[in-house]
């Protein structure tokens, strides 16, 4: 069964479909065969890797031969598509910027993870959009505590080539965006043994 | 108190510690104001002054629990975890060889491994400095002779450096951004380990050894 992670927050624009492809990606480029299963209604990453094949879109049943599979969820809590998602994953990445709207909205996220990610599971914040010399940039170290959950070291900034990569993909990105985002992927990876290679 | 500092204290506080599990519903607009019981004014929180608290301090009511942070190691354990955390690199130089600008594949490698000086640094307990460090790599990678990167090149460091080899396509790229990073993790733990710090760094002697250990890295990752 590969690592599943399932990217998520009740609300949306925090980033979840970027990083859950930019994420897939980096862990390719790693040399970590990943896939991603995208499992919002609203498509958006399908329609992003249709543009950039960047990375193998899973089957909807999850099905295929890879060693990560990133699952992206809707913007809702109440979705039975996201507590699926959790309830097969071994990582949960809750995606925040720090804007206290999505801070919010990701605390009342950790009690559903904490429902339905079965039990071993880790969970995690992910910040993202994250704005250096910023007061709120300044905050987000005392607010993991409070959300509830540990946070990913690394943080992801709020950069311009993440806008480009819908249409340009991989490399669309310099080499800090990259950097970051294969810091993230290798934390990540670091929470959960990945499972053996197949062969 | 300054206006920032307001601001965060407000933002801490509007994050409650205990909050309860949301009730499954059809989507409805949340109303303006919280409708759950109002929050007891706290009488002077306490100032949030450590930079890194400690994660987790919430009591987590069910489920996944966080794993603890692995203890310091001990020396002998020491030399395994900072050939790990070469390998964890080699993943990450190995990603980043795949750019085909040769610019960007400049800045990327160097970043990895002045990233991977900078976690050996912290693992050995060795005072780092970012200047020492670009400076010990850019003599390490000018000192390569040009037979060990002919086969391989990254663009325009090489360059920019005297005496560096010529210009080579990328396909074989990849391979010597994962030997170079191989070569800069062992040069460097063998150095921390018989007790050097970055200020004592011989860039005459790492040199020689350098380049060996470059040969050897291309040697294991050509096939892969």
């Amino acid at each position: 069964m590969p690592l599943t992670i399932t990217i998520c927050n009740g609300k949306g624009g925090a980033g979840k479909t970027t990083l859950s492809v930019l994420l897939a990606t980096a862990f390719n480029h790693a040399g970590h065969a990943a896939a991603l299963l995208d499992r919002d209604p609203q498509a958006t990453a399908s329609r992003w890797l249709n543009e950039t094949g960047d990375v193998p879109v899973a089957p909807a049943d999850g099905s295929g031969d890879h060693r990560l599979l990133i699952i992206d969820t809707p913007p809702r809590l109440d979705s039975h598509l996201l507590h699926d998602a959790l309830s097969q994953s071994h990582i949960a990445i809750i995606v925040t910027s720090p804007s206290p709207a999505d801070l919010w909205s990701s605390q009342d996220t950790v009690a559903t993870v904490r429902q339905h990610l079965p039990a071993g599971g880790h969970a995690r914040l992910l910040f993202n959009q994250v704005q250096a010399r910023t007061v709120l940039a300044r905050g987000v170290d005392n607010l993991a505590a409070r959300i509830g959950l540990p946070a990913l070291k690394t943080r992801i900034g709020r950069r311009q080539t993440f806008q480009h990569a819908p249409l340009l993909g991989w490399s669309a990105l310099d080499a800090v965006s990259r950097e970051e985002l294969l810091q993230a992927a290798l934390e990540i990876a670091s929470l959960a043994p990945p499972p053996p290679a197949s062969s | 108190m300054k206006k920032s500092d307001k601001l965060l204290a407000k933002l801490n506080q509007s994050l409650a510690p205990e909050k309860e599990a949301p009730t499954p519903t059809v989507s409805s607009p949340s109303p303006k104001r919280n409708p759950r019981k109002p929050r007891p004014k706290k009488p002077a929180a306490p100032p949030k002054t450590t930079r890194r608290k400690p994660a987790a301090t919430a009591p987590a009511p069910a489920l996944s629990p966080i794993p603890e942070p692995p203890p310091a190691a001990s020396p002998p354990d020491r030399a395994a975890q900072a050939r790990d955390l070469v390998n964890q690199h080699l993943g990450l130089s190995l990603g980043a060889g795949m750019i085909p600008m040769p610019i960007v594949d400049v800045v990327a490698i160097s970043g990895i491994q002045l990233k991977l000086i900078t976690e050996l640094s912290r693992l050995y307990d060795v005072p780092f400095t970012r200047h020492r460090a670009q400076a010990i790599l850019l003599s390490l990678f000018a000192g390569v002779g040009s037979f060990s990167l002919a086969t391989g090149v990254f663009g325009s460091l090489l360059k920019t450096l005297p005496g560096a080899g010529s210009l080579l396509g990328a396909a074989t790229l990849p391979v010597t951004a994962t030997a170079l990073t191989y070569a800069v993790g062992h040069v460097f733990i063998e150095h921390f380990e018989t007790g050097g710090t970055l200020l004592d760094f011989d860039t005459t002697t790492a040199k020689r050894k350098f380049e060996g250990l470059v040969a050897e890295g291309r040697e294991k990752w050509q096939n892969r």
